[in-house]
């Protein structure tokens, strides 16, 4: 039987500019959901890495309910020298996951270079910084969100 | 091709076996690059509940 690693580490959400758009354009109780997944995701014990839905090459999502999925990059356990966070940054967010209806684009490795690279904190010295310079939201943030 | 390629919907993946996403998800990764990232109060001004 495998195990799943408990983690100490908080989480911490970064929302690009394009999933704070979606986000915006979801009905309120899709956002409401997406929000509360996001509250379950950094309650849980297991790392964010362990309760991703699908990857496509390095990009994670994760499902909100039935149809919303979250399409994100999961980078956990950092700094590598003393672990305290998962960021999970969030790219986009589509609320239908209606694909016949969306515009798709290449993935090429290109842009999965370039995701690696913007989510790298390996030349990250004060994570504290990195953190309040991109925005980072705490679960209390979220859950002061919704409640 | 990888175990998560074989795994992949059909439509994830193009003829050359090139995955293909939503076109947002570029542009979310090119606001990362940018830096454009959201707010608490941008994301609370972004909620209708």
């Amino acid at each position: 039987m495998s195990r799943i690693p408990l983690s100490d580490e908080e989480t911490r959400f970064i929302f690009a500019g394009e999933a704070r758009s979606n986000l915006s354009d979801c009905d309120p109780s899709d956002q409401r959901q997406i929000i509360n997944r996001l509250i379950d995701i950094a309650n849980r014990q297991s790392p964010p890495s362990q309760l991703i839905h699908e990857k496509i090459q390095n990009i994670d999502i994760f499902t909100a309910g039935d149809q919303c999925r979250i399409y994100t990059k999961a980078v956990t356990f950092v700094p590598e020298d003393n672990p305290t966070y998962h960021i999970i940054f969030l790219l986009y967010i589509d609320d239908t996951h209606d694909y016949e209806n969306r515009v798709l684009a290449e993935y090429n490795q290109k842009s999965q270079m370039l995701l690696d690279a913007v989510t790298s904190l390996e030349s990250v010295t004060d994570i504290e910084d990195y953190l309040q310079h991109h925005n980072a939201l705490s679960p209390d943030d979220l859950r002061g969100l919704v409640d | 091709m990888s175990k998560l390629d074989e795994d992949a919907d059909p439509e994830y993946a193009d003829e050359n076996g090139v995955p293909r996403v939503p076109e947002g998800v570029l542009k979310g990764i090119e606001d990362l690059a940018a830096e454009n990232t959201a707010s608490k109060e941008e994301i609370e001004a972004a909620l209708d509940f």
